[in-house]
């Protein structure tokens, strides 16, 4: 009887499979030229990474042992741990503003260190302009940054996009409506949502294709709320 | 110096798993989800550079590694959070025009398979669907080889019994 029922749903798995044609060879090669693009970012932005990584990755704070359940907390000290000092970049940057945060401490954000570097290997239909980099650059040297951001609309974006924290096996989600809301940590979020979605859309705008544009950000912040 | 070669060889390997792998991973999401197939590899691919210093090395592990990355990659999207990826753009508009359309039969049969419980659908589809062993698939839900034969069991009767009542064909 197993035998027959094995053969059975063998057959009618092969015909619930969903009818695709994929062809291997051209997955194969968009997916490599994926993983080289993101091989290429990672290091292009690698230092923009290093200054953000530590205060967008949260510690979870286990239950102490005995305790009836272990409760899972998200540690906002770290989110907003200072780098050391100003990058290089940062001593120079192409703009600067400062913003006040909803509980009322402010924050310093300086933006520049604009790149081009579009993968070399990337599809054939993906252009790329270097031009893009001197209207980004040009754009952030003379643009009031601190007016031009829509941070309510980015606000308004990240409240419908359900946000989750991923670190070491565990997922949190921690924006609006969650037990880990903060809005302090979402209007800083939202700020740097803000200026990059500028700075893209000038660039666009511009008539520019934003392939390989990449510039950094870093920021200092007082009085926030933990 | 060092840190380059090694740089250099990381992303060499990565880039030979993407390409051995890829093809699979994405029929793994293109059975799953609608839409976001290319997105939802995209998004594997960025966790797993992300996670670089987990990949084994055998072929074979580094293989079935992906495969749990791209698991939770599928886990995070059910649960509703969805993400774009400029890097699937090509993809997605390729695969968009690859969809062939769906028997009734075969949407029948899925959603037969679907009413399952989740652990004993994900056995039926990654063993038929994907080829994998009852020891693979053990080691993707980590739990022990003998539950998932166990599982694969339970699932095989109550489709069977899902047959009977229904009018899908049987061959």
């Amino acid at each position: 009887m197993d035998d027959d029922l094995d053969g059975a749903l063998h057959a009618l798995m092969t015909r619930a499979d969903r009818a695709r044609e994929l062809s291997d060879d051209g997955v194969r090669v968009r997916a490599s030229a994926m993983a080289r693009a993101i091989v290429a970012q990672d290091r292009t932005r690698g230092r923009r990474r290093r200054v953000l990584a530590a205060s967008l990755v949260p510690v979870l704070v286990l239950g102490t042992a005995g305790a009836a359940y272990a409760a899972v907390t998200v540690d906002w000290g770290r989110f907003w741990m200072q780098p050391a000092a100003w990058e290089t970049w940062a001593l120079t940057p192409d703009a600067s503003f400062t913003y006040a945060l909803p509980g009322g401490g402010s924050c310093e954000v300086r933006v520049g260190d604009v790149t081009y570097s579009p993968a070399a290997d990337r599809p054939a239909d993906v252009p790329a302009d270097p031009a893009a980099a001197d209207s980004a650059r040009e754009y952030l040297r003379t643009a009031d940054l601190a007016r031009a951001i829509d941070v309510d609309a980015e606000i308004a974006k990240l409240r419908q996009q359900p946000m989750m924290y991923e670190s070491e096996g565990d997922s949190i989600p921690f924006g609006y409506g969650t037990d880990h809301y903060n809005a302090d940590v979402e209007y800083n979020l939202a700020v740097k949502d803000a200026v990059f979605t500028a700075v893209m859309s000038h660039v666009e705008a511009a008539g520019y294709p934003t392939t390989g544009l990449g510039f950094s950000s870093q920021e200092r912040c007082e009085g926030e709320q933990r | 110096m060092r840190r380059a070669r090694r740089g250099t060889r990381d992303e060499a390997s990565f880039v030979a798993l993407v390409e051995e792998a890829s093809p699979d991973l994405l029929r793994y999401f293109a059975r799953r989800v609608d839409q976001d197939a290319a997105d939802l590899l995209a998004e594997t691919l960025m966790t797993a550079w992300r996670r670089r210093d987990d990949l084994p090395s055998p072929p074979a592990e580094a293989r079935m590694w992906l495969f749990g990355v791209a698991r939770n990659v599928l886990a995070n999207a059910q649960r509703g959070t969805r993400r774009r990826h400029a890097l699937a753009d090509v993809l997605r508009r390729e695969m968009s025009t690859d969809v062939l359309e769906d028997t009734t039969e075969a949407v029948a049969l899925r959603a037969l398979v679907a009413e399952l419980d989740p652990e004993l659908a994900e056995v039926v589809t990654l063993a038929h669907w994907e080829g994998l062993s009852f020891v693979e698939i053990a080691d993707l839900q980590k739990v022990a080889p003998a539950t998932v034969r166990g599982r694969y069991r339970r699932a095989k009767l109550a489709l069977a019994a899902s047959l009977s009542d229904l009018s899908v064909p049987r061959e």
